[in-house]
């Protein structure tokens, strides 16, 4: 079981992010979601220990940074390194000057498993940012972490791309009694793909529980100041509909 | 979103290109080398450099000895340990600042040394020891003290590039003004050493100068290679390294100690060298790509080439009296980034 207790985070003089305690199961997918603002991405960064000792607790332990996959807000990356070079850098702490058959053909599967192993001898700095998005996420993946914290993982990808990636993501959970915690903006994606979800906002954790307690019109038309419909899919997963919002005239 | 392409049989073939490059440009190093050392005032044909060699230094051919084994052999030992120094310190200093237009000499340290040059100069037998000496190891000191001024601000600041790149021209603006304070109070004669100095140039080299700079590189050279796949890794961004469970702030100062101790060791003794460190890590990019297991040792291949041609050249150009390499580095520098400027692809990556 992990748990996580997180103290108060500041900048300056503001408060961005209140005390919370989270707790996940192993094989379980945590969805972060709220408003710009909200805390998310801090919340993950003290979550992955990246600015300072790392909140997470493994039943009751410390994780060790190579047991934690994380992966920062989308960005450019522009460096003369193939792609299957640049996957090969997520298990860097074992790689020694010759690079070992096993941690090639680790970096190759990782690539495979989310369909870009024709990519693997593109230049990195050749690809859309959905691809290196991608690619990084590959990287995490060739760590094999027990943590899996990610911020916006899909947010640079089209639908198709979408649902292949949160779909590895949950499968990955499963097989490997991971932990994957997320944050998503698509309430819809976050509703079909986590098991639960944590409701940020303005720094503070509301609620936290399953997708269909979480997801009503109330609390979104409360945290988005958006007046959603709330509808059930054939399969019974939620699917979220804003309605638009009227520029001023 | 997939296209064609190889998968590990692509990487392996990738390696054996790469080593290929660096062998490659090995044997042109070597064949430099050779070319140093038969080029000189007094001339000397390949059978002659031979037979000097093999008779060492108390050869029976008192003047073949004493070109070869006093006077070429130290300065082209340099030439290669200088440049390989400036290379090796170029590429890490453009990495750790992510920063292609940075070079050993960005943060200040060239400065520092010359103003330690310059002020030994001045004050000439301020200490016991010989001037051949005593200026070197000023501008070794004054390299280490402007090392030091950045690294405490990186050490309270945080060692973000651009917090380092700050107090580097602070400490580079500071050292000129003092370089300059020094030449304005000199007498004609002392300012035409100190300008000599600030030339730099390989008529300096001895074999105690190649024995210090070679022991620096030799002792660095175990950590810069221990660092090359968290150099790698640095290339892909701060966040995505500090993701990787890097600490990235302590391997910025790590690699900036290096880099000062290589810069330190190759100025002190020949001066300031420009274009080497800014030049050399661009063509080893260009060659090899930005794997550092590969890029550290080609631009310490490329920063050797480069200083013993221009080694070459000064000899060639000017028989009579060698234009020190400083200058033709300086003159051919600007050309050779252009050439690799436009030699770059867009979006390359071997």
């Amino acid at each position: 079981m992990l748990t996580a207790t997180i103290r108060e985070v500041r900048k300056g003089r503001v408060t961005v992010l209140q005390p919370l305690r989270l707790t996940a199961a192993p094989g379980q997918v945590l969805g972060v979601i709220g408003p710009n603002g909200a805390g998310k991405s801090t919340l993950l960064r003290q979550l992955a220990g990246i600015d300072g000792a790392g909140a997470a607790r493994w039943s009751g332990e410390a994780l060790a940074a190579r047991q934690i996959g994380f992966m920062p807000q989308a960005f450019q990356v522009s460096a003369r390194l193939s792609v299957l070079e640049c996957v090969l850098l997520g298990r860097r702490e074992g790689l020694g000057w010759r690079v070992a058959a096993q941690d090639l053909a680790a970096s190759a599967a990782a690539l495979a498993a989310l369909g870009l192993e024709r990519l693997a001898q593109r230049p990195l700095e050749s690809l859309s940012g959905g691809q290196q998005q991608m690619v990084l996420l590959a990287q995490r993946l060739v760590r094999r972490p027990r943590l899996l914290v990610l911020d916006e993982p899909t947010s640079a990808l089209d639908l198709h791309h979408q649902l292949t990636v949160l779909g590895h993501l949950r499968a990955h959970a499963r097989r490997r009694d991971a932990i994957v915690v997320m944050a998503l903006h698509d309430l819809t994606m976050a509703a079909r793909f986590c098991d639960r979800l944590a409701l940020l906002q303005a720094g503070h954790l509301l609620a936290c529980g399953p997708p269909c307690t979480l997801l009503t019109s109330e609390a979104i038309r409360e945290g988005w100041q958006v007046e959603p419909e709330v509808l059930l899919a054939r399969d019974g997963g939620q699917v979220i509909v804003p309605h638009r919002i009227e520029a001023p005239q | 979103m997939t296209e064609p392409g190889p998968g590990i049989g692509g990487y392996a073939r990738r390696i054996r290109l790469r080593s290929a490059a660096a062998v490659a440009a090995a044997l042109v190093l070597l064949a430099l080398i050779l070319a140093d050392l038969v080029t000189g005032p007094s001339g000397m044909s390949l059978e002659a450099l031979n037979r000097a060699f093999r008779a060492g230094p108390q050869g029976a051919d008192r003047a073949a000895a004493a070109i070869l084994w006093q006077i070429r052999m130290p300065q082209t030992l340099m030439a290669i340990l200088v440049g390989a120094s400036l290379g090796l310190a170029g590429l890490m200093m453009q990495t750790i600042l992510a920063n292609p237009l940075a070079s050993p000499f960005t943060l200040g340290f060239s400065a520092a040394a010359g103003f330690g040059a310059a002020l030994s100069i001045l004050l000439g037998g301020l200490t016991a020891l010989p001037q051949w000496l005593e200026t070197p190891l000023a501008a070794f000191s004054m390299t280490l003290l402007a090392t030091g001024l950045v690294y405490l601000v990186a050490r309270f600041k945080g060692a973000q590039a651009e917090i380092l790149v700050l107090a580097g021209i602070a400490v580079l603006f500071f050292f000129q003004a003092l370089q300059s304070l020094v030449q304005f109070m000199a007498s004609p004669e002392v300012l035409q050493q100190i300008v000599f100095w600030l030339f730099g140039s390989l008529l300096k080299s001895s074999w105690t100068s190649v024995q210090v700079t070679g022991a620096i590189l030799l002792l660095c050279l175990p950590f810069v290679l221990r660092d090359a796949w968290n150099l790698t890794a640095l290339r892909l961004g701060d966040a995505n390294a500090a993701s990787l469970g890097m600490d990235v702030d302590a391997m910025r100062r790590r690699v900036f100690l290096l880099v000062a101790a290589l810069v330190a060791g190759a100025v002190s003794f020949t001066g300031t060298i420009g274009f080497v460190g800014l030049i050399a890590p661009h063509v080893a990019r260009a060659a090899v790509g930005e794997d550092h297991r590969f890029a550290l040792p080609m631009a310490a291949i490329t920063g050797a080439l480069i200083l013993v041609a221009a080694s070459v050249a000064g000899k060639l150009l000017s028989p009579g009296a060698v234009i020190p390499v400083g200058i033709i580095t300086a003159i051919a520098g600007i050309p050779m980034l252009l050439a690799v400027l436009f030699a770059l692809k867009p979006a390359g990556g071997r």
